[in-house]
């Protein structure tokens, strides 16, 4: 039904912005609330079958993005299309379901992300029930069943309770939840970064194979641009609610043409860096409510002039990929960012 | 003499049914001056060590065998009283959540003028002096002013930096830093281990740097010790150990870090979970994981063998516990 | 050990599986206390067929026998073991009656108190904004005023609209109503604060990004995880439920004297105290404290021991 290279998921000038925190009396007085601008026009698409990862630090917007998307946080302004539906469009009833048919998530923390109280049969079987998936009770304990081996774990896992599972079982269980109603877009929100190394390995793989087995498409939320360059098709980086830089993964990370980008590919540390030190980030992200002037990195700019300060870049094409930033020709001439070294592998 | 001696350390834990060895037989050193990595994943008895050194080892959890020595005196019997003198002069502590560290009500002048005056025995005026020379040192803004604000008036990454100010301010020894910055962001975490490393190398301080993130521990520690299931699995200086390990754990958990700018289509995954202390293999810990195991590793538990500089706890590295083929005749 | 469970399991699975009946035994106190409550239970619903006479038929008063002390003979023969009350009746069935009275009046007020409260508490938590607002104000309105007052308030109120006959009718529910609705706010506040912590956590939000309803996601998703702390409160008040109807009973506004509580008891045999009649109030007095103290020695260790903070391995 839906082209091959048509996008599952497509994202347009999305905006969010909070009241700012006031006592009553504050807001009876000012004659303007304070307005923090979480997400200011947010603009990507993901065709079908990719991944697409959103980088940033704490307070860039990514949590927000992806419940705007997931539909329970409402946008301030923009459009968010999911194969080609709106929900905000049909927030609540038949078409809102139809919608939500198509769109399942994945968290970070594995101990919060399953209800205690519930069997993992009934946790997985739960987006059937809600969208009544399966006509009777054995096609439902088969489909769970069906799920449970797809993610690793056995058909008799499902009796068991989360607190008898570890936590990179428990992500499995999440993601098998998620696939239970085949939906078109999976949001991984920092899905690994609350997992030992070793099972964060095991995760990924999986979620990888169930891509490609399945043809399934991921919206990728993450502060770690190790995992990020492993995962993800296109990427895009995110500072104070706006994109700064946007495409193809391999591009953004070995060529960034965004300082910040720079900055935070050089501040991941390597293990076959051994005694080097890098060049380490300035300061820390300002508040939201205090944004700076002009181009919000601003301040924390090894290239910063001028105009950086009055006038904010909007995003431009520029050497495969979109960035924001009047200087984006000059970091041309910063030398690639180097390969390491590999590490040793297990010879067996 | 080494600084710190760690000396078969065994922890329990007290349960209902009985008890379990958390922490099994665990020898390390840790020399003046160095920085020491110990690298775990979760349950592997890191920040329990961490704990034991320290003396914050409450019931149920308790020593039960082995010595900590401290500047050739043993400190895991000390009484009380005089542990508290020594902890925080000549043992500090960095912990993970800085807003936990620091006292919400005092300000941070007072809790830094506080703790110099108790160890120093300068006036107040001439700690205030200190306290604001030690703000300025880890990068605090305006640190005259500062001594007046409160935990909850500054930002992640400055707390994190007050917490590292309070821990230098009587010039310890050693530093036990617990998971300093897996709170912070990204750009944060370097410029504080970066800080550390830098007022650790001008006092002289030894650090023993608790963490579970191998490529923050590359760039800082001098030595890397890898714990596995409450034991010690490898130990060695740093680029030995992350270039060339010798433990078949340490190599699996190095090959499947993902890395930035070596994109793989599928990582190296080792399979299984740790397991829990009350669920211990016998022998070696790793072997129901470990893809190279021979017969013996069920049965024995491999001690720590030499190779080049590290030390590896696998019966891969004793040339004579490798079954030999059978020879032609035997057949 | 950092994957220790940071949600408790349920209360019976933890029982039968993970020994919570062997603490119970490790602790004397425990023990006693629950074994006492369990024989008032027994005697409770056992009244009128342990009880030697039907305290509650008029019938079987006999007024010659009034005052009788503990281990008296009646007149006729009738053996009274703890002696018998201005009108002649038995104490001991007296009590037992009472017993039964008193423990359906606790539990009635402490059930309608739950039902209330956890509705409100759901409610609350999970909605916010003006749903909140209104529900918590109210509950702060409530607690401003003491439970005695209200339930006096209440009663008086019936009295008048419903004249002596009638108000003596649905005199027990209209205590059970009394006592209730001073009951249920410390219900919704915790329940409430539990919706709110549970109400953030991530299997919440898969639920609503799956498009479950309201409905089914606060009796189904939310319900079971804040409902640990409600058996606690339940069993902490339900010893304040009995001793607010004593005390209603005792100054002659709760329940009706045709069937007295122990309260009723300890009023009527009150004015005899001081001319040497001792067991008529002291008796149903002690077994009051019994009650009481008993069922809050069972709560106190429940709580304790349902802390999840204090489980381990």
């Amino acid at each position: 039904m839906l082209d091959r290279l048509e996008a599952v998921l497509k994202v347009e000038d999305l905006t969010k912005a909070f009241a700012g925190e006031q006592s009553l009396l504050g807001r009876l007085v000012a004659r303007r609330t304070r307005v923090v601008n979480a997400v200011t026009d947010v603009t990507f698409s993901i065709p079908r079958g990719e991944t697409f990862a959103l980088i940033g630090e704490s307070g860039a917007g990514k949590s927000t993005i992806a419940r705007c998307i997931a539909g329970v946080l409402a946008p301030s302004a923009g459009r968010i299309m999911i194969m080609g539906h709106d929900l905000a469009s049909a927030p609540t009833g038949k078409d809102a379901m139809r919608i939500r048919r198509n769109l399942q998530m994945i968290f970070q923390d594995p101990y919060a992300s399953l209800n205690p109280r519930w069997r993992a049969f009934d946790s997985i079987a739960e987006p059937l029930r809600t969208h009544r998936i399966g006509n009777s009770r054995r096609a439902v304990r088969e489909r769970v069943a069906q799920m449970l081996e797809l993610v690793g774990l056995t058909p008799g896992d499902g009796r068991k309770f989360p607190h008898q599972f570890s936590g990179g079982q428990r992500q499995r269980i999440s993601i098998a939840r998620a696939l239970s109603i085949e939906p078109a877009l999976i949001i991984a929100d920092e899905p690994t970064s609350a997992l030992d190394v070793s099972v964060q390995a095991q995760i990924l793989n999986l979620m990888r194979d169930l891509q490609e087995r399945l043809g399934l498409t991921y919206l990728f939320i993450s502060h770690n641009l190790a995992v990020v360059s492993n995962m993800a098709n296109t990427t895009g980086v995110l500072y104070l609610g706006r994109l700064v830089e946007v495409g193809p993964t391999v591009h953004l990370l070995l060529r960034p043409r965004h300082p910040y980008t720079r900055l935070l590919v050089d501040a991941v540390p390597d293990i076959a860096s051994t005694g080097k030190t890098h060049r380490a980030v300035k300061g820390e992200t300002p508040d939201p409510a205090n944004a700076p002037s002009g181009c919000p990195f601003h301040p924390r700019c090894f290239l910063a002039i001028d105009r950086c300060r009055t006038e904010r870049p909007v995003l431009r094409p520029l050497d495969g990929v979109q960035v924001a930033c009047h200087r984006g020709e000059d970091m041309r001439t910063i030398r690639d960012v180097p390969t390491p070294a590999p590490a040793s592998e297990l010879t067996v | 003499m080494a600084l710190l001696s760690v000396q078969h350390l065994s922890i329990r834990l007290s349960t209902r049914h009985g008890d379990v060895s958390v922490i099994d037989d665990l020898s390390f050193d840790v020399q003046a001056g160095e920085i020491l990595g110990v690298v775990g994943e979760s349950g592997a008895g890191k920040s329990l060590t961490g704990m034991a050194i320290l003396g914050l080892l409450d019931p149920p959890l308790a020593q039960s065998g082995g010595r900590i020595v401290f500047d050739g005196g043993r400190i895991d019997t000390l009484p009380p009283g005089e542990f508290d003198a020594l902890r925080g002069k000549a043992i500090a502590a960095v912990f993970q959540d800085s807003m936990t560290s620091l006292d919400p009500i005092m300000t941070i002048g007072r809790q830094l003028t506080e703790t110099i005056i108790a160890h120093h025995r300068l006036g107040r005026r001439k700690a205030e002096d200190r306290a604001a020379q030690l703000l300025a040192e880890v990068g605090i803004p305006g640190p005259r002013e500062r001594l007046s604000s409160y935990p909850h008036q500054l930002s992640g990454g400055m707390r994190q930096r007050v917490v590292l100010a309070l821990a230098f301010a009587c010039e310890p020894r050693l530093i036990i830093a617990d998971e300093p910055t897996t709170a912070l962001d990204v750009s944060l975490q370097a410029q504080i281990v970066a800080l550390l490393k830098r007022m650790a190398s001008e006092r002289g301080t030894a650090v023993m740097f608790v963490t579970h993130d191998m490529g923050l521990i590359a760039e800082t520690a001098d030595r890397i010790a890898v714990l596995y299931a409450g034991r010690l699995a490898e130990i060695g200086p740093t680029s030995d150990v992350l270039q060339s390990p010798q433990h078949p754990y340490t190599k699996g958990l190095i090959a499947s870090i993902p890395r930035v700018n070596r994109p793989v289509h599928r990582l190296f995954q080792i399979e299984g979970t740790m397991p829990s202390p009350a669920a211990r293999p016998s022998g070696c810990a790793f072997h129901p994981r470990c893809p190279v195991a021979i017969p013996r590793c069920p049965h024995d538990q491999p001690p720590l063998i030499t190779h080049k500089r590290s030390q590896a706890a696998c019966w891969l590295l004793d040339p004579s516990a490798i079954p030999m083929k059978e020879t032609l005749q035997d057949a | 050990m950092t994957d220790i469970s940071r949600h408790s399991p349920s209360l019976w699975s933890r029982l039968l599986r993970d020994g919570l009946a062997h603490e119970l035994f490790r602790s004397h106190i425990a023990v006693l206390s629950a074994l006492v409550v369990l024989c008032l239970f027994i005697v409770a619903i056992g009244a009128p067929v342990l009880a030697p006479y039907n305290a509650f038929d008029p019938g079987s008063a006999n007024v010659a026998d009034a005052r009788l002390p503990p281990g008296a003979h009646g007149l006729f023969g009738d053996y009274y073991s703890l002696g018998t009350d201005p009108q002649g009746r038995d104490l001991l069935s007296a009590m037992m009656y009472g017993l039964r009275t008193s423990l359906a009046v606790g539990f009635g007020s402490v059930a309608l108190a739950a039902l209330v409260g956890v509705t409100l508490g759901l409610f609350s938590g999970y909605f916010g904004g003006i749903t909140d607002a209104l529900i918590m104000r109210i509950a702060d309105i409530q607690l401003s005023l003491p439970p005695i007052l209200v339930a006096l308030l209440i009663d008086g109120v019936t009295l008048t609209l419903l004249g002596r006959s009638q108000h003596d009718l649905l005199a027990i529910p209209t205590v059970i109503l009394a006592i209730s609705t001073s009951l249920w706010v410390q219900f919704a506040r915790t329940v409430r604060a539990q919706v709110q912590v549970e109400k953030g956590k991530e299997y919440i939000l898969a639920a609503k990004i799956t498009g479950v309803g309201t409905r089914r996601m606060l009796t189904s998703h939310i319900l079971p995880n804040v409902m640990a702390p409600v058996l606690v409160i339940a069993t902490v008040n339900l010893a304040v439920a009995i001793l607010v109807e004593s005390t209603l009973s005792f100054l002659g506004v709760g329940v009706p004297p045709t069937q007295p509580s122990l309260g009723t008891l300890v009023r009527i045999g009150n004015e005899f105290l001081f001319s040497g009649d001792w067991w008529m109030s002291i008796l149903p007095g002690g077994l009051l404290i019994t009650v009481a103290l008993s069922i809050n020695l069972l709560g106190d260790w429940l709580r304790d021991r349902l802390n999840p903070t204090m489980r381990t391995l």
